[in-house]
Order: C-alpha cells, then structure tokens, then sequence
C-alpha cells in the first residue's frame, strides 16, 4: 500500500495560540518502500505517524493510503510504539491472541499463529510469561509479532527501539531487517537514530521544526540484504554524515547555539 | 640528605577523604534503608505494646477515674462477655451488612462513571466539577437531612455512607483511569476495536489494580460514615451499641468495640491487600 501526505497540516493548542506541529509536509511512502523520518525532539515526526495511523485528525491538507483519504485507524495499518505497547496483564502469547480476536481471525486459528509468531521473533519459550517478566527488548519482539500477526500491508513504528539498550537495538534492527526483507511492507518508521534509519531504509526523510516538514529526501541505495558488517563501509559512513549535516543544521537552530 | 620533604602533619589533622571510621548506622535506620522481616515483626509489636503499655500505667496509676479509662484486662473481659452472650456477633453482622451494600452501591456506580468521567471529555466536563464540589461539602452535615428524609430506616445510613464514600470515590476511579497509558488505548483502535469495546476491553482491566487501592481506601472511609450513621439514628450496629454504651458511662464496651472496629477494618483491608496482590500477580515486583 502507498502512504501519502500533501500539505499536512496539524495544529494543537487553541485558536488564538495555534501550535502548529505539522505544517505544509508533503511525503509519498511507495507501496513495499522502507521509509524513516528523522528529526530533533518536538518536530513533528510522531505526529506525522498518528495522522497516517488515523489516530490523529489532520488539520488541513492530503493523508492518502493507498489513494483513499485516511479515516480513524484500521486493520490495514499495524502501529508499534516506544512503550507500553503491551496489555500488562496478558501473557506473551495471549497479547497476540487479543489482537487477532479483535481483527476477526477464528479461535481455532488464533492460538497457532500466535506460536508461529512468536516463534519468528525467537520468543518461543517465552509464550506464557507476562510483560513485566519480559526484557525491554523482549517486548518490542513481542509487540512486532503481534502486529505482523495480523498481517497488515502498512507498518507504523514510532521510535520502536527508542527506550533499549545499544547491543539489543542493534540485535533488534537486524532482526526488523529481516523480516522486512522477507515478507516486504510498506513501513514508515520514525527514529532520531541516524544510524538505525540509514541501516534500514530505501529512503531517510529530514524532518524541520516547528512546524514540522521535510527538508531532505535521502535515497539509501545500499544493497540488500542489509547486514551488520555493512555499516562500516565508505558508502554507509557516508551516507550517515549526509543525514547528519541535515539534522545538524536544524538542531544548532533548535538549540539556540548559532 | 639532611632536607628530604617528609610528610609529617600537625597532630590532629586527619588526612582529606579518610574520616575516623566510624560506625554505620543499622539498615533500618539508614535513608531508604532495608529491614528484615524479624527485625519489622518486633518493631511492630513494639508500638502496639508501647502503647499498651501506656494505658496500664495510665490506668493503674489512677490518675484517672476507672469509669473514664478501665484498664485493659477489664476492656477485654467486657468484650469476651459480650462474645458469650452472643450480642456482639449480631451487631457486627448488621454493621457489616450496611457496610457492604453501601460500599457495593457506590463501587458500582463510581467505577463505570469514573472510566467515562476519565476518558470521554463531555462526562468529565459534566460531572469532574459537580463531584469535586459534592465532596467538599462536609458529609456531617446532610446527617440531619438525612434522618428528615429517611427517618432511622436503614436507607437513611446506606445515603450517608454512600455519600461519605462516592464523591471522592469517583474522583480516584477518575485518576486511575486516567493513568492507563494512551498508547494502549491507541493500539487497541488500530485493531479496529471501537471506543466502546476499548473502554470495556482495554481501559478498565487496565485501571483495574489502581481501582482496587482506591477501592481499599474507601473501604475504610465506609467504616467511619456506617459509625456516623450508627451513633446518630440507630437500633442495632456497632455504632449504635456504643451509643447506648455511652448512657450506662460503659466506657469499658466503647473502647473496647472501638478495638474491635480498628481490628475489623484491618482485617478487610488486609483481606483486599492480599487478594489484589493475588489478582494482579502479573504486575511484578512493581506493585507491594
């Protein structure tokens, strides 16, 4: 499925004083493209993601998925965010049961897509433990496979690796990756992780502050598939200074050091 | 060489960082410090035989008359007369009857109010202003009203029990609900849930360990506005027992119900404790 956004505009705060988070922000997520949006604290990039996942009303402009205006959330679009993505007291397994429940897989299949899930992100033995007896790294696998479980053609993630430790959200990268390159989606993934965005993306989008809009559209042409030992090579170095030398600029202008 | 640098200092000056050892403090008396399950037993006791401890030597010294403070041998010989003749068990069984219909009536009103109150902007602007103003109107005083409208029935003691208890009962309902993050009610829209079922499905478990401490609190607030009721306007009860305790100056059955009620309360909310620590198991090491 495609994604679209023209002229996004989304305002908070009251008539008199508007906060603009998203204004004039034009992107096109190709169907199956691997999209990042990065950008400094506060620029907009989540809200971006609530207007594509229809958990955001825009204020003016175009949201388009698949050519058809964005109305509230649905089953096509599987969100992953940074935390408290998991209902604390279901176990595991029982948390991607909820979900295909909710979207209308029978009960007979439920249970063994919910193993297969589980199993695909490594997470077999853990089926019947519960999210506070999860590792933060655990979780997120967890809330990717049952997001994936119901097989939406759309993924938006929001800084899904965002709270884990350097190590587990580099094993957890790979792992997306490869799922990616597996079973392809369209995903739109926001980070302010530059280096996570360029190791994973087709495309890694700089995002301006207040208001919100994209400033540059970098096209990753790094081979796939992408493996770790790639992000030492010349083109990988250079590419990540290139989105840097972007988000630099934007953040000496936020930080009030120039 | 005659003139080598020695360090020598003048007496009495300690080198910087090396304090005097000295001795720490015990674990439990440290900031944030820990305690053993033994040591927490006896300290516990302690303060009950402190107290204990106190009222004999008050009692005993005669300072005051025996009519105004009896010594605990007698408060618990009057309490184990009562358990004889059987009259206590009666007035704890009607207490805790109204105790629990009140309870439940207000539980049962608040929580599915609070989770609308908390989550859905045109109930929280309805009813959010009118039951912070309910509440701080002082329930003592709708105690007369109360016995106007209802007589000394036992509707007029479920009304002030509940109104000692539903105003600010809803309020926390409120908090509690309020802190089940957004990002689960989120989630459960993108499953296609609707706002209905993600209230019911989502909210509510989710709230629900939160709800229970607020239930435990005002499980305790039911204690004192059932007495309230009780010593105003009653033929039966705890409360009302102590009342005619009162005319005979058996100041040796008040206090003595007085512990007798402090020990029932505990009991409940030790009950309530437990089973909620039993019930949201799943919480971890998070929830004491």
């Amino acid at each position: 499925m495609s994604l679209q956004f023209s002229n996004l505009g989304v305002r908070f705060g009251t008539e008199k004083n508007p906060f603009w988070a998203v204004r004039g922000a034009d992107l096109t997520i190709a169907d199956n493209e691997f999209v990042s949006v990065v950008g400094t604290s506060g620029c907009g990039k989540s809200t971006l993601l609530s207007v594509g996942a229809g958990l955001q009303d825009k204020t003016e402009g175009v949201a388009l998925i698949d050519g058809v205006p964005i109305d509230g959330p649905g089953r096509d679009r599987g969100v992953v965010f940074q935390s408290y993505t998991l209902l604390p007291w279901l176990t595991a397994a029982e948390n991607i049961e909820f979900a295909l429940r909710e979207v209308g897989v029978a009960r007979r299949e439920r249970k063994d897509r919910a193993a297969e899930m589980l199993a695909a992100v490594g997470l077999t033995g853990f089926a019947d433990r519960y999210p506070a007896e999860l590792s933060g790294g655990m979780r997120q696998r967890v809330a990717i496979a049952r997001v994936l479980s119901y097989r939406p053609t759309t993924l938006l993630m929001d800084e899904p690796f965002g709270a884990l430790d350097a190590l587990t959200r580099q094993l957890m990268q790979e792992l997306l990756v490869t799922i990616w390159e597996q079973t392809p989606m369209t995903v739109l993934f926001i980070t302010h992780d530059i280096h996570e965005a360029v190791f994973l993306s087709d495309r890694v989008v700089v995002m301006t502050n207040k208001p919100g809009r994209v400033k540059a559209d970098i096209p990753i042409a790094l081979p796939r598939p992408r493996t770790h030992e790639m992000v030492r090579s010349n083109e990988f170095v250079a590419l990540q200074e290139e989105v840097l030398g972007h988000i630099r600029d934007e953040t000496l202008l936020v930080e009030h050091l120039v | 060489m005659s003139n080598t640098l020695t360090h020598t200092r003048p007496a009495g000056v300690e080198s910087p960082g090396r304090a005097k050892p000295r001795r720490r403090k015990p674990a439990f008396l440290r900031l944030d410090g820990t305690i053993s399950r033994a040591q927490a037993l006896v300290l516990s006791l302690a303060g009950f035989g402190l107290i204990l401890l106190v009222w004999t030597l008050v009692s005993a010294s005669g300072i005051l008359n025996d009519a105004l403070l009896p010594n605990p041998v007698n408060v618990v010989g009057r309490i184990g007369e009562q358990v004889a003749s059987g009259e206590i068990w009666g007035d704890i069984g009607i207490s805790f009857l109204r105790i629990i219909a009140a309870f439940l009536l207000a539980a049962v009103v608040a929580i599915p109010l609070g989770i609308l109150m908390a989550r859905i902007r045109f109930f929280e602007a309805l009813l959010v202003p009118l039951s912070e103003f309910i509440r701080y109107m002082p329930v003592v005083a709708f105690v007369p009203l109360s016995i106007v409208w209802f007589g000394a029935e036992e509707s007029q003691k479920l009304f002030i029990i509940w109104m000692g208890t539903f105003f600010a009962l809803v309020l926390m309902v409120v908090d509690d609900v309020r802190r089940v993050p957004r990002e689960l009610v989120e989630i459960g829209r993108t499953f296609g849930m609707s706002d209905s079922r993600v209230l019911a499905r989502i909210v509510w478990r989710g709230a629900l360990p939160g709800i229970w401490d607020s239930l435990r609190l005002a499980m305790g607030w039911c204690w004192t506005w059932l007495l309230v009721s009780e010593v105003v306007a009653a033929s039966s009860g705890l409360g009302y027992r102590i009342n005619l305790a009162k005319r005979y100056l058996d100041t040796e059955l008040i206090i003595g119900y007085i512990i007798v009620l402090g020990l029932l309360g505990l009991i409940i909310d030790q009950l309530l404790r437990l089973s909620g620590n039993r019930l949201f198991k799943y919480l971890g090491k998070g929830r004491s």
